[in-house]
């Protein structure tokens, strides 16, 4: 295993080409052709920045303040093999990334990818390639949580897929299921229907932000992110590995120590855990439990989790402890 | 360090995923002399659930199920406090312990206690030995830690408890209620598990009622699982806006769990959209019900039921102010005739009182968190208590279609006594338990404070307290009552009609922590001459325990405390509930092992006294 380290004159480097702002660059890490994440700071603050996967050609670049801070970057790039420079901002500061790749030429890459190979970089195993998602468990994920809306009394399902292996999987598992025991199949997120959520994560986002089904939405075991809450919208999001176990809360807390600022995700909990089979699905809500509302609680404390939070502000409250696969 | 945990991280992976699926952390490791016995039952979802008891050895003598005459010669007490206690994990980290500190798990924390507990554990009934002549009292002699599920946010059981009762404990953030079998303690057996799935209509349970059949009503202060119409038990359809939103609902729940009935705590009409704002909206439905404190008179067939919060408060625009209107200014009463299916027949708001609030959500009736009906056959009355407006409502006839509702304390009053400088009023003092006593002479109310500089920085803030009320006067007025809060120097003084209630004693109990007393049990059982324990209405004892919810930003001391009681109501620390590790009164769930091991600090919610069926007649 070949560590890249920056070198002092790197560092020097990075100092000079500092714009505005002092900026210092930490000591970077990066897996052997894989997965990039720098630690840095822009300014004053720290920031995390990841690149994914990692390698020559096309990637995508994260980054996050631990502090909360907007920090904004190029979000698709295409990458030279060896030496590349991002430029990242925040708080009006900038400062160029140094990025070393190398490695097969990358064909393709998302944030789906990306909090994958953060998963398994945490977990100190190595990261490959990006790829379109595949089936896998799909069909019977998106069958099952066509079952829990069927036990919830809920009438009719209205399926949002991508057009990939794994979202026509999803339609195909569902909507079979949705046949089988009866239920309705909507072409909208009517006020009768529940909106099962079964595409990518930026689909996803967008279905979330501009429909309101009157039964809500229930969403796939892939989609646990802080984008999929909503000030407006209750989600309820399916897991196979409860994010409150043992290894869930292992994962956010190595995250956090190795990728401060960025989000736990299921799919990056899954990937930590070795991608474990599974039988069984959790479903959560998204819930701010605040049992003093923020007016009515001057004078007490505000507690904030010392590791990343699932959901941005709230809490995972169980919906439904256990559906079978 | 970084290359070992990461050499690590696959070893202990495999661990943990033995049960790939499984919520709970391995256990920590049992203390060498502690006896573990478990109780296993599975739950309408297939899933095996369990109470796993860590029984303590005392003196040579395994605190074990005892019979008759042969547990008399245990060296422990046979009467007990339960305490039903959420583990305390990295999630509960709050925002000031990590400033300044690199992010990690638990990063600052001193405490072996702390440092220990990063992962969940499980959550956990402790038995405590709560008989005073005991050589081991104030000993916790069982941890009874429930599984698979963790961070249930322990919350509330039932407010007393009876010979023959079931214990009914419920988590916050689970949407579980526990059902335990409590008749050969200290060991527990688990009996019933109501899933998140078995109440369709309610989610986020708070408290309990046990009824004289061994069932219980529960309060389900959030809306229905799924946004939209739900069909209730009783044929009827409320809309609701979803888990954790509205309206809640009354639940039956049977010995072993199983849901009996479930019924809407809403009107099948809208009720005021202003004063009852629901996020999100539901259109033409609105809604207060929110369901938290639940009392019953079964001889009177009402069930009595105050509104809270719309608990879920769901992720709204940060800068946006919220609507003080959230927290619920409304009391609902039911018919209960028919047990499994109450019948809603008054939702009443309490009135403004004479305070004039710059904070609106400080004025007297917002977040009506508790209520306490009155006990003896000759009375029909019940009290309602205000968390953030600070006072007590009354009204003497429950079974009135039209409740008459008046405030008949403000807790500034009783402020007064411990802070005789005090300038500022009780609003949002944090008032939790409030509870009757068995022969309705006295009202029991415990508060969490309001911490100085609140309300600016002249604030000196609201004392941490448990006061008694003389109410015996109140009560002897009959429908007649005429004590009514309704003007300033009735605030601070009390009030001036001859019926209204009187402060008994007010005993303060500070602490530096965002939270304070929030919850109380009094102890309704007297050992007798023939060693065995009868049920009393001569009250001589409160525990009361400082938690809250640390996920809210109001957390506690995490210490249970014993009060005792004179016969005029005045109260005063037990100091002989010592607590077994620092040797000094109050009961700490701050500690680094318990009987199930080292699993560090724990968070109890709620308490009960509980004896031993061999020695309770």
């Amino acid at each position: 295993v070949k560590r890249r380290w920056p070198t002092l004159a790197t560092a020097a480097a990075v100092l000079l080409a500092g714009t505005a702002a002092v900026a210092v660059a930490l000591p970077a890490d990066a897996d052997d052709g894989g997965l990039v994440v720098h630690r840095v700071e822009v300014g004053t603050h720290p920031v995390t920045v990841v690149v994914a996967p990692g390698r020559p050609g096309r990637n995508v670049v994260q980054v996050a303040s631990p502090h909360g801070v907007e920090v904004t970057t190029p979000h698709d790039v295409d990458l030279d093999a060896g030496s590349n420079t991002i430029t990242v901002t925040a708080d009006g500061a900038t400062l160029d990334v140094p990025i070393e790749v190398d490695g097969p030429r990358s064909q393709y890459a998302d944030d789906e990818c990306a909090a994958q190979l953060l998963g398994q970089h945490v977990a100190g195993r190595r990261t490959g390639e990006c790829a379109p998602p595949a089936a896998g468990d799909a069909s019977r994920a998106a069958a099952a949580l066509v079952r829990h809306a069927q036990e919830t009394r809920i009438a009719a399902v209205h399926v949002v897929a991508d057009d990939t292996p794994r979202g026509r999987a999803a339609r195909a598992g569902a909507e079979e299921e949705a046949r089988r025991l009866g239920l309705r199949l909507d072409d909208i997120a009517g006020p009768e229907a529940v909106t099962l959520l079964a595409g990518s994560w930026s689909q996803t986002a967008t279905v979330v932000r501009d429909s309101r089904p009157g039964r809500g939405f229930l969403a796939a075991p892939w989609l646990l992110s802080p984008a999929i809450t909503s000030p407006e919208a209750l989600v309820t999001v399916a897991t196979t590995l409860a994010p409150q176990s043992a290894v869930g809360r292992a994962y956010a807390a190595a995250l956090a120590e190795e990728a401060p600022g960025l989000a736990p995700t299921s799919l990056g909990l899954d990937r930590y855990a070795g991608s474990p089979k599974a039988s069984t699905l959790q479903l959560w809500t998204a819930a701010n439990v605040q049992f003093l509302p923020r007016a009515l609680s001057a004078g007490h404390a505000h507690s904030h989790g010392a590791t990343a939070s699932w959901v941005g502000s709230g809490q995972l409250a169980l919906v439904r402890s256990s559906l079978a696969l | 360090l970084k290359k070992r945990r990461r050499l690590l991280a696959p070893a202990v992976l495999s661990g943990l995923l033995a049960g790939v699926i499984a919520f709970v952390a391995p256990s920590p490791s049992a203390q060498a002399d502690v006896k573990v016995v478990t109780s296993k039952l599975q739950a309408t979802d297939g899933v095996t659930y369990w109470v796993k008891n860590h029984l303590v050895h005392l003196n040579g003598e395994l605190q074990a199920p005892g019979t008759g005459a042969e547990a008399v010669t245990n060296t422990g007490g046979k009467k007990f406090l339960l305490v039903w206690a959420g583990d305390q994990n990295a999630a509960d980290t709050k925002g000031s312990d990590i400033q300044g500190a690199p992010l990690a798990v638990n990063p600052v924390k001193a405490l072996s206690e702390d440092l220990v507990d990063a992962p969940p554990n499980s959550d956990f009934l402790a038995v405590i030995d709560a008989e005073p002549t005991s050589a081991t009292y104030g000993k916790v002699v069982n941890t009874a830690t429930v599984g698979p599920v963790v961070e249930n946010e322990p919350h509330h059981m039932q407010y007393v408890w009876h010979k023959g009762d079931s214990i009914f404990a419920g988590g916050l953030y689970s949407d579980i209620t526990y059902v335990f079998d409590v008749k050969a303690l200290p060991a527990l057996k688990l009996s019933g598990v109501n899933l998140p799935t078995d109440t369709l209509c309610g989610s986020i349970p708070d408290a309990y009622w046990a009824l004289r059949d061994g069932t219980a009503y529960g309060t389900y202060m959030g809306g229905p699982d799924a946004p939209g119409p739900c069909l209730y038990t009783n044929g009827e359809v409320r809309v609701g806006n979803g888990f954790g939103g509205s309206p809640g609902s009354i639940v039956r729940i049977g010995k072993d769990g199983k849901t009996l009935s479930e019924v809407p705590a809403a009107l099948p009409t809208p009720e005021d959209p202003v004063a009852c704002p629901n996020y999100p909206q539901i259109p033409g439905t609105a809604t207060c019900a929110n369901p938290h404190g639940i009392q019953v008179r079964e001889d009177l067939n009402r069930l009595v039921a105050s509104d809270y919060a719309e608990p879920r408060n769901i992720v709204l625009d940060p800068v946006k102010p919220q609507d003080s209107n959230l927290f619920r200014d409304t009391v609902r009463i039911f018919d209960i005739t028919q047990r499994d299916n109450a019948k809603l027949v008054s939702v009443s708001r309490m009135p403004d009182g004479p305070r004039k609030e710059r904070n609106p959500g400080h004025e007297e009736p917002r977040g009506i968190m508790e209520t306490t009906v009155t006990n003896l056959p000759g009375h029909k009355g019940a009290f309602a208590s205000s968390m953030c407006g600070g006072v007590i409502y009354y009204t003497p006839d429950i079974t009135s279609p039209k409740p008459v509702w008046r405030e008949v304390f403000d807790d500034t009053a009783a402020a007064k006594t411990l802070n005789p400088q005090l300038t500022e009023g009780a609003g949002c003092d944090g008032g939790g338990w409030v509870q009757t006593s068995p022969d309705d002479k006295f009202l029991y109310h415990a508060i969490i404070g309001r911490n100085p500089g609140a309300l600016g920085p002249a604030d000196q803030g609201a004392p941490k307290q448990v006061y008694v009320l003389d109410i015996r006067k109140l009560l002897a007025a009959g429908s007649a009552t005429t004590c009514s809060i309704d003007t300033l120097p009735e605030v601070f003084d009390g009030g001036k009609e001859a019926d209204c209630p009187t402060l008994a004693s007010a005993f303060e109990l500070s602490d530096g922590t965002s939270g304070g007393p929030h919850w109380g049990a009094f102890d309704n059982f007297e050992l007798g001459g023939d060693g065995f324990y009868r049920e009393t209405t001569n009250v001589r004892r409160l525990a009361v325990s400082n938690y809250f919810v640390a996920r809210t930003g109001v957390d506690g001391n995490h210490k249970v405390c014993v009060l005792d009681l004179t016969s005029t109501g005045k109260l005063s620390l037990d100091t002989s509930f010592r607590d077994e590790n620092e040797g000094t009164p109050c009961v700490s769930f701050n500690r680094t092992d318990w009987p199930h091991g080292r699993a560090g600090a724990a968070k109890p919610h709620s308490e009960l006294y509980v004896v031993a069926d061999s020695h309770l007649k």
